[in-house]
């Protein structure tokens, strides 16, 4: 048995491999290519036992924190441990062997100690391109081998000498092989670097005390995580929703259904219900995705880092008291060959629909209805050169109303966070110019007593003819409003053409290969949040700030929150009518 | 002609510093107590203070000074309590709100908690207008600019009561005819507000990084404008015959109707001269890379210089605020004196983020206070003298410091005293490490290239535990450690940043002859706001950068070369420095692939005279500066060793003493590890050397 290591030394450990984690992300999205990683930063860095528990991971973006374990476990069916050898380096993507999903490619690395395999240093990035059958992005896919390279286990170096076939293959398989390659090495330094320093700190501190200062770490993590699920009353707690359609099949809705059944410190997350898996790429990965996101889910409600008085170290220990069930042959648990690679909707939904079913009994954690969605754009062109253009862009959208204050307007909501891209920078390589990009002031958000976040619109004009992919959702099921406030807007996709703007089409939220025209201008109008609480006890105050900013009209202010407006002369023209206020709001209550 | 004196000003949050450098090297600390209501009744308190203590008159003083600087928090504090003008933002039509967008992310990491809060606006959604008009990357008007927008925007800034207005457009940087246009209507309509122009304020492509800083710059502007106008106004009435310097985020001074135009310059300049004064603080060691670190009673401030040039950093989100212009990178963790230690539920112990602050104080104080803080576990440990701080104007309780450490410490993790109050120490100096390392490692160089500077009172007792902790073997602490910032201000040069955009790769046509006008046009305003200034041609020195990158690559790195002819033969030069700068940052570097250029940037510098430096007396051995010993912990066994004290004050150049050792001084204790040797030199630089 391990022994027990003083909580100083295990502080200090702790301090060191949270660390390790953050330079490892840092090296990776600092040296990559694509702006989908440095900007974006739609990445993933930690360091792993040789069980494949997460010891440290980097603060990226929520859905690849926490997926490594799956493709390291995927790995093992190809490469047991024991035929490591230093200086490996393997790259994973197989949606079926525990990958987020196939662009999110893995690089991991063994780390040795004395000659002894001791755990493992690794990454994910989301590559541009890797060669599927629509550049950047795909929805109406047959199967997972139109989702393009699969790479199951495949070594990029073996005991340290580059392996340059595979190489080549990777570079002749990729629209963009510029940004794809440079985006691997930039892995590859990642993960050399956590080894390099996962070697330093047992040199330091020693194998065995390393080690059991994880092990402590991790069950310090569970017993957190535990201790705050404990405080939830026990019992079952259902939401359900639908999503727009499977990118092939219009208007066929798919119902989501969640049930978060808690007994004492443990908890479940059962999807049992929701819709079958689908025949585009609009499915789940298992592994990668749906467990991941139900295990961010609880880690992100309850044990929030900004909102605890504990440390509160990034690892395994907060995965295990979770249960995730998904029938096989369901959208969240597809069956090979099922494409999986359009999976994020879903995802957000189902995160929104957990904290919708938690709401009742911890309100104070919860919030009306998130946009939960995700519009995620792959603009391209082939230049006059012959070259592709590619370009990957995802959109903001806004939470929901929350328990002490307004959602947050134009923001990457729950499972995604992202940064945008600057559109300066794009102009300069990129045939596109960007007419909007805006708060969205055409639908009101969610009215409540905090209102839900305002959505974004963003418009980009194609200056060549090109294609488009989208993948996206929520432009029919509207986000709820919470505790007596109402729902928020749905999302919509417009296009027109700058010669014609008055003729706009209506797009559904996901299409593929897209061919779009010189000065076509696409619209993306995310949705907005729905509100917390009765809208008839927002202060008047803030309801004219609304009028203001033209998020709201004067007569949504009277309509749905009863504040009155009086025309007053003195710059913008309107001013709170105490009196007609409360009139109206005691006619209404 | 050179002046008798020379005196810093350092306006800090809770004190403010004046540092009085005389021509026979003597150079003396005063602290008062900081006015933020009335900045300028905290000077006059401080001139009272030197009158008193060193006799010279305020007047006298002023009126032969050579130079008045003053580091300033006013614009900090406006920007903190968002107290700043009204201000209104004219921009690109659909891009009014670009601003609030931001980078459409959550900054602090993938946090969900229900209480995130947005960002506040400096300029509400309301008071942003847009104006029909549109060039594209290339410098191309797509859409003319719609004048009766602007006038319309104006109309209304003008019924809101709007004190500062910011023009920004997109790609205004390749065409600025719009914003010009549209500056001219605000002027002639607006004629008393403040205006910022983003293509004048930063130059530089990306729109809402400029907007930002011009919105920030607009923001403050016009509390500068009144802050500067007052310190001038006094000093003049004291019979300043020179105007103000002012010390800015850049790491130079600027003239205050300079500051007060381009406010943005003024954030955060507190502790921006701090590699200044490190920087000539080692000159007779020829160190060029050092690492300086201050800590205070709530915070622990990190800089670097390397090859003799301070960290700069670009495109920096402040106060959740973003800002382009270079500034010195200051890292600043909350950790300092006043940093409290806990058990939390789980049984592990924490250092900070609370601070306990100077009210009520750590535990030691007996202010009230009653949480142990660092600063009571170094009393525990035996390095802070049980008589107190501050030549004993400070006094401290042994007992409330054990009992504080004992009660909320010890006992719950059944330790020891001395065990626990090193383990306090220890996750406080873990804390600063990964803070040092994040400065150092990820810019790309090694710490262990350094000496470690030590500044601010509470250093001392922790720098030779980091530097061990870190893989540095050489400390250098000077007598002035505790006024370093104040210091740095009156070594410091006059320096402005000017910029322009040049989006073009290296491998393009007439590159080098378009890099070289850039240049020549942006150093020909140099010179000429120099010369003003008073500067002659002889004490000027241009430095240029150009933020560049491989084609393709979203990202550009800072490379900073000297002033030569750029030439189709002498661009190779600026290749191989850009190929090396991406190796240190990145780790490689792609010789075969194309440049480019996105951005340029010249420095230039008015060179002032630096003062004399401060000497020290030649010393007759530590022997006679010992006033006695203590009990000193130094390892994590919690084990007492007998550990003499000397007195800093009665030490003289050439003195040495091996650790383990305490070394006392009015304004900082410095700890000497068992594995270091301390010699005091006859700069009055105490230089810490490891051992073997």
């Amino acid at each position: 048995m391990t022994r027990e290591i003083d909580p100083i030394t295990l502080q200090v450990i702790g301090g060191a491999l949270h660390s390790i984690a953050e330079q490892m992300g840092n090296v990776l999205y600092r040296m990559s290519y694509s702006s989908i990683i440095r900007e974006s930063q739609d990445l993933g860095a930690g360091l792993f036992d040789t069980d494949f528990n997460t010891l440290c991971e980097s603060d990226s973006t929520p859905m690849h924190i926490g997926s490594l374990p799956g493709y390291l476990r995927g790995i093992a069916e190809t490469i047991p441990l024991d035929e490591w050898e230093p200086g490996d380096c393997v790259v994973h993507n197989h949606p079926y062997k525990g990958a987020s999903h196939s662009p999110d490619i893995a690089v991991v690395m063994p780390v040795f100690y004395k000659g002894e395999l001791i755990g493992f240093s690794a990454n994910t990035a989301h590559h541009v391109d890797i060669g599927a059958a629509t550049p950047g992005l795909i929805i109406d896919v047959p199967d997972m081998w139109a989702e393009g390279m699969l790479l199951d286990a495949v070594k990029l170096y073996e005991g340290g000498k580059r392996v340059e076939p595979m190489w080549k293959y990777i570079h002749d398989n990729t629209r963009v092989p510029g940004l794809v390659m440079g985006d691997l090495e930039a892995q590859i330094a990642s993960a050399e670097l956590g080894v390099r320093r996962f070697e330093e700190l047992v040199e330091k501190y020693g194998k065995e005390d390393v080690i059991a200062s994880c092990n402590q770490l991790m069950d310090y993590t569970e017993r957190l995580m535990r201790r705050e699920i404990a405080k939830i009353p026990d019992g079952e707690y259902f939401a359900e929703g639908f999503l727009d359609d499977d990118g092939r099949n219009r208007d066929k809705t798919l119902p989501i259904k969640v049930c978060v059944r808690i007994t004492g410190d443990d908890v479940e997350v059962d999807l049992t219900g929701s819709s079958d898996q689908v025949p585009t790429a609009f499915n789940v990965p298992y592994d990668g995705s749906t467990m991941v996101a139900a295990f961010f889910v609880f880690r992100a409600m309850l044990l929030d880092t900004y909102t605890l008085e504990e440390y509160v170290p990034q690892n395994e220990g907060s995965f295990r008291p979770i249960k995730v069930t998904a029938p096989k042959g369901s959208i969240f648990n597809p069956i090979a060959p099922a494409a999986a690679e359009a999976r994020f909707c879903q995802i957000q939904r189902m995160a929104d629909l957990v904290i919708k079913a938690l709401s009742p009994v911890i309100p104070e954690k919860s919030t009306a209805g998130n946009a939960a969605t995700l519009s995620f754009a792959a603009y391209s062109g082939v230049r006059p050169s012959g070259d592709y253009w590619v370009f990957l862009e995802v959109n903001e959208a806004a939470t929901g109303g929350r328990p002490n204050s307004d959602g947050v307007d134009t923001v990457e909501e729950l499972m995604r966070n992202t940064r945008n891209n600057p559109l300066e920078d794009l102009g300069m390589h990129l045939p596109l110019i960007c007419d909007r990009y805006e708060i969205r002031d055409d639908a009101p958000p969610g009215a409540g007593k905090y209102r839900g976040g305002a959505g974004v619109v963003k418009s980009q004009r194609y200056l060549t003819p090109g294609f488009m992919t989208h993948e996206s959702d929520r432009h029919l099921d509207a986000p709820w409003g919470a505790f007596g406030g109402k729902p928020g807007a749905v999302g919509k996709m417009e296009i027109y053409n700058k010669k014609d703007p008055s003729n706009v089409r209506q797009e559904y939220s996901k299409f593929s290969g897209l061919r779009t025209e010189e000065g076509d201008v696409v619209s993306y109008i995310s949705p907005s949040g729905g509100g917390f609480g009765n809208p008839l006890e927002r202060e008047p105050a803030k309801v004219l700030d609304d009028v203001l900013d033209d998020i709201i009209s004067v007569d949504q202010a009277k309509d749905d929150y009863g504040v009155v407006m009086a025309a007053v002369d003195d710059g913008y023209g309107w001013q709170v009518d105490q009196d007609a206020t409360e009139k109206l709001r005691a006619s209404m209550a | 002609m050179a002046q008798k004196y020379r005196l810093g000003i350092d306006a800090g949050g809770t004190f403010t510093d004046f540092i009085l450098s005389k021509p026979d090297g003597d150079v003396q600390i005063y602290k008062v107590l900081s006015t933020p209501h009335d900045p300028t009744l905290a000077i006059r308190n401080g001139l009272a203070e030197i009158d008193a203590r060193a006799g010279v008159s305020a007047e006298e003083l002023v009126s032969q000074s050579d130079l008045c600087i003053n580091g300033t928090t006013v614009g900090l504090n406006a920007l903190i309590t968002h107290n700043g003008a009204k201000t209104g933002l004219i921009c690109t039509k659909g891009h009014e709100d670009s601003i609030e967008i931001r980078l459409g992310h959550k900054e602090d990491g993938y946090r969900y908690d229900p209480d995130y809060p947005p960002a506040v606006m400096l300029s509400p959604r309301y008071l942003r207008k847009g104006v029909e008009e549109r060039v594209i990357s290339t410098g191309e008007v797509k859409t003319p600019m719609n004048e009766d927008d602007v006038r319309a925007a104006c109309e209304t800034f003008k019924k809101e009561g709007v004190e500062s207005v910011v023009v920004s457009f997109v790609w205004s940087v390749l065409h600025p005819q719009h914003e010009q246009r549209a500056a001219e209507i605000v002027r002639e309509m607006l004629p008393d507000v403040h205006l910022t122009v983003g293509s004048q304020l930063y130059p530089q492509v990306r729109e809402y990084t400029r907007t930002s800083t011009a919105l920030v710059n607009a923001y403050l502007a016009p509390i500068l404008q009144k802050y500067v106008g007052a310190i001038d106004e006094y000093f003049q009435s004291l019979g300043a015959d020179k105007p103000v310097r002012f010390f800015q985020s850049n790491g130079g001074l600027a003239l205050g109707s300079t500051v007060a135009e381009q406010a943005v310059y003024a954030i955060n300049s507190g502790p921006a001269s701090a590699p200044q004064a490190a920087t000539f603080i080692a000159e007779p060691w020829q160190d060029q890379n050092i690492i300086t670190i201050d800590m205070g009673g709530t915070s622990f401030d990190i800089t670097l210089t390397h090859e003799g040039k301070a960290n700069v950093n670009k495109n920096i989100d402040f106060l959740r605020y973003r800002i382009g212009i270079p500034m010195i990178q200051v890292e600043t963790l909350g950790a300092g004196g006043g940093s409290i230690g806990r058990i939390d539920e789980m049984g592990l112990l924490q250092m900070g983020p609370q601070s306990a602050g100077s009210e009520p104080g750590p535990a030691c104080y007996g202010k009230g206070g009653e949480q142990p803080t660092t600063t009571d576990a170094n009393l525990v440990l035996g390095y802070l003298s049980p008589k107190g701080l501050v030549g004993g104007r400070l006094e401290l309780d042994q007992d409330r410091a054990n009992q504080a450490i004992t009660s909320k410490i010890a006992d719950p993790l059944g330790l020891s005293l001395e065990r626990a109050a090193y383990g306090m120490f220890t996750i406080v100096n873990n804390n600063m490490v990964n803070g040092i390392r994040r400065v150092s490692v990820e810019r790309g160089y090694d710490p262990r290239d350094f000496v470690l500077m030590g500044a601010g009172g509470a250093t001392g007792a922790h720098i030779t535990a980091l530097a061990n902790e870190i893989g540095i073997n050489r400390i250098l602490i000077s007598k002035l450690a505790s006024g370093l910032c104040a210091y740095g201000q009156i070594i410091s040069d006059v320096k402005y940043n000017f910029m322009a955009p040049a989006p073009f790769r290296l491998d393009s046509e007439d590159v080098s002859s378009k890099l070289q006008g850039l240049f020549d046009g942006l150093e020909n305003k140099g010179y000429d706001q120099l010369n003003k200034d008073g500067f002659s041609k002889d004490d000027i020195h241009v430095t240029r950068t150009l933020d560049m990158r491989y084609t393709g690559q979203v990202h550009e790195c800072t490379v900073e070369v000297d002033a030569f002819d750029i030439t189709p033969e002498s661009l190779k030069t600026l290749e191989e420095a850009f190929h090396i700068r991406h190796e240190e940052l990145y780790m490689y570097s792609e010789r075969h692939s194309a440049i480019e250029v996105v951005n340029v940037e010249s420095t230039i510098i008015g060179k002032i005279e630096r003062p004399a430096r401060m000497k020290q007396a030649k010393g007759s051995g530590a022997e006679s500066a010992k006033t006695g010993s203590r009990q000193v912990v130094f390892s994590s066994d919690g084990t007492r060793i007998d550990t003499p004290i000397y007195d800093g004050a009665k030490l003289g150049a050439g003195d040495q003493i091996e650790g383990p050792a305490i070394l006392e001084e009015e304004t900082t204790t410095i700890v000497v590890d068992p594995q270091w040797k301390l010699t005091l030199t006859d700069s009055a630089v105490y230089e810490l050397v490891k051992k073997g």
